[in-house]
């Protein structure tokens, strides 16, 4: 998640974890209805913290994610504008819910509805991110969020500057809830 | 973290009730804190206890405990001290110790993860709340036991606010409907000109709004009521001025034809004084003559007295030389007598002589007659000139008289022809104002023309207007003034009954 403070996202499909290329297969993992993934990150987006189920599923060892980018489970389907959007909201200081498909280092996919919250000292000032991630609804991942996200990764495929890409996905996004009428947060809750 | 440890279960089953005790004093912690009173403060601190005096069993378990277990429990008392503080970011993060040590560090991550999420949903939902927003609930999942009956509590009582909201949000809008109808309602029928429509009872905080236009509703009545009026007596107002315009206008149109015949009379008039100071003016010519003539005459009379003075007195020296011819004639014939008697005596010789004295005798005789004939008649010229002189006399005082009328009369003539002068002006003056009144006839008659145009246009905008208030509904204005009486005079009973 270290792209999230202004560095650029990375774009390649295959995810590297100790210089190998993660190759994502079709198989989907799951993790307890009643279980949270929690972790932190620093500022820049580094893990300092990573519970046990977010270990387990991830299939790393606590040791393999603390001072690693939280972007170490990132899925190349995931769009780069829900990144954005979630980068934009978190630093304004506030929350954001948002359906995220992870990566584990097996290849695996899991789906997650992850709650990412500042953190702040009593300054007020953002010391680090928090996330809780729980089990999305099944039918809302594969009838909305999925086609969702499929059709705004293939408006960024059109381009192939990144930074293009991404404000394409953006506008993208930002139609999709206009022609919805709605806000982002409205329209998570609603699902 | 359910790898099964080599060590003996008491220690293991003190581990998992510092976990649980630990776990239950922070859910007290943090359910008072947001002020569900699931565990009262007694429980909490008696959690507290229990959770050292576990701590402590498991020391004195081991009566010796090893270096990475006193590491653990430091750690584990590190990082609650921390969550008693309300710091939720603490965690045992990196930690690798295996079994029931890495055990109890996970539940206590695990126990904090719990809590941490339950304070960040319930602050988020809690702050959306604030906002007005009721769509952020909490998100159940991963809440269990307490954490979720808190959970579940305050999503339900955003829930029942919510709703509440939006009863209220429904029964304003219907209220707001309501209003909107009642005052599209009085809207619609002064749109329609009815005035006298009155909005119904509306909610009390929209009363000034309904007193407000029931009393501009009001005012519109009685103001068009009052146009009403005042537009049907301007109509009958106008109508008769123009009819008065009418007449007045027929009227100024013979008299300014009276003035136009005025003026060829006077015209004649002054025509005629003309001819007249012109005629005396001749006439006073002509009686300057006359006086010079008179005075002439005056003259001839003067020579003519004086005339017949020398007859007078020629007559009378003839009278004288009569007497001395006649004397001569008594000599001359006394002569003759003597002449006869020497020529008897003379005899024949004086007989030639006596024929002579005879013829002598009868010449003197003659002539003594033709004297005394002559005589007579000189006395009668001379009583002829006297009474010619006399009369001579008379005729010179009549042409005296004559002259001095003759003055008396040029000095009338005089007046005439300056009284003419006088008069001719005058009456050109008069026919100077006739002419101005003439001017000023004929402007009324266009002024006249004018009003009754005006007035016309006047009655038919008046009935314009009439038409135009008859559109609207109202009440008779002599009628609402009586109303308004009546209110009034209510007010002020109902003013008294109060005071």
């Amino acid at each position: 998640m270290r792209h999230g403070i202004g560095a650029p996202l990375p774009t390649s499909a295959g995810k590297r974890f100790m210089n190998e290329v993660i190759k994502p297969t079709d198989k989907e993992v799951f993790f307890d209805d009643d279980d949270l993934i929690v972790s932190k990150t620093d500022l820049k987006g580094r893990l300092t913290y990573a519970n046990q189920v977010f270990c387990h599923i991830a299939g790393y060892s606590q040791a393999e994610l603390l001072g690693q980018p939280h972007s170490i489970i990132r899925h190349p389907d995931m769009p780069r504008a829900v990144f954005k959007l979630l980068w934009d909201t978190v630093l304004a200081g506030r929350e954001i819910f948002a359906y995220v498909k992870n990566l584990t280092k097996a290849g695996d996919y899991y789906w997650v509805l992850a709650h990412v919250t500042p953190s702040f000292d009593a300054g007020h000032s953002i010391i680090g991110f928090h996330s809780n991630r729980r089990v999305p609804a099944p039918a809302t991942v594969k009838n909305t969020i999925a086609p969702l996200y499929a059709q705004i990764l293939l408006e960024e495929k059109k381009h192939k500057n990144g930074k293009d890409e991404l404000a394409a996905g953006f506008d993208f996004l930002t139609n999709f809830l206009k022609s919805k009428n709605t806000t982002y947060d409205a329209l998570i809750f609603s699902l | 973290m359910t790898r099964s440890s080599s060590r003996s279960e008491p220690r293991r089953a003190a581990a998992a009730a510092v976990s649980a005790a630990i776990l239950a004093a922070l859910a007290g912690l943090i359910a008072g804190l947001l002020g569900y009173p699931l565990v009262d403060h007694a429980a909490i601190a008696a959690s507290i206890l229990c959770a050292a005096a576990s701590l402590a069993i498991l020391s004195k378990r081991t009566r010796q405990p090893q270096s990475a277990e006193l590491e653990v429990i430091k750690r584990i008392a590190a990082v609650c001290k921390e969550i008693s503080a309300g710091n939720f970011e603490a965690r045992i993060a990196d930690y690798s110790e295996p079994g029931i040590l890495g055990e109890a560090q996970s539940r206590v991550n695990d126990m904090i993860d719990r809590c941490d999420a339950f304070v960040r949903e319930a602050t988020a939902s809690l702050q959306s709340v604030c906002q007005n927003v009721y769509y952020r609930r909490i998100m159940l999942g991963g809440m269990r036991g307490s954490f979720r009956v808190a959970a579940e509590t305050i999503n339900n009582a955003v829930k029942t606010q919510e709703q509440a909201v939006e009863k209220a949000r429904h029964d304003a809008a219907l209220e707001h409907a309501k209003v909107l109808s009642t005052i599209g309602e009085g809207l619609g029928n002064l749109k329609k000109g009815d005035l006298t429509f009155r909005l119904a009872d509306l909610p009390e905080a929209f009363g000034p709004l309904k007193v407000d236009y029931n009393a501009a509703v009001s005012g519109l009545e009685t103001a068009l009521a009052n146009v009403g009026q005042i537009a049907t007596s301007v109509y009958d107002q106008s109508q008769e001025i123009a009819t008065a315009s009418d007449e007045l206008s027929s009227r100024t149109e013979r008299q300014s034809g009276m003035l136009g015949e005025s003026g060829a009379s006077i015209e004649e008039l002054v025509d005629a004084v003309n001819k007249a100071a012109e005629a005396s003016t001749r006439t006073k010519d002509i009686i300057a003559v006359a006086k010079v003539n008179a005075v002439d005459s005056m003259g001839v009379v003067q020579q003519s007295v004086q005339a017949m003075e020398r007859i007078k007195d020629s007559s009378e020296r003839i009278g004288a030389i009569i007497g001395v011819i006649d004397e001569i004639a008594f000599q001359t014939n006394l002569l003759a007598l003597n002449a006869g008697v020497e020529a008897a005596r003379a005899g024949d010789a004086g007989r030639g002589f006596a024929v002579v004295a005879s013829e002598v005798r009868s010449l003197a005789q003659r002539s003594a007659d033709a004297a005394r004939e002559i005589k007579g008649l000189i006395v009668q010229c001379t009583s002829d000139v006297a009474n010619g002189v006399e009369h001579v006399g008379a005729t010179g005082k009549a042409f005296e008289n004559l002259r001095d009328q003759i003055s008396v009369i040029d000095g009338g003539i005089a007046d005439i022809a300056s009284q003419a002068v006088s008069q001719s002006s005058t009456i050109k003056e008069i026919n100077t104002a006739i002419g101005e009144l003439d001017a000023t006839t004929q402007q009324n008659a266009a002024m006249g023309e004018e009003v009754t145009a005006s007035c016309r246009s006047l009655a038919e905008e008046s009935a314009q207007l009439t038409e135009m208030v008859s559109k609207f509904v109202f009440r008779d204005a002599r009628k609402l003034e009586q109303e308004s009486s009546g209110l009034a005079q209510d007010d002020a009973i109902a003013a008294a009954a109060a005071a």
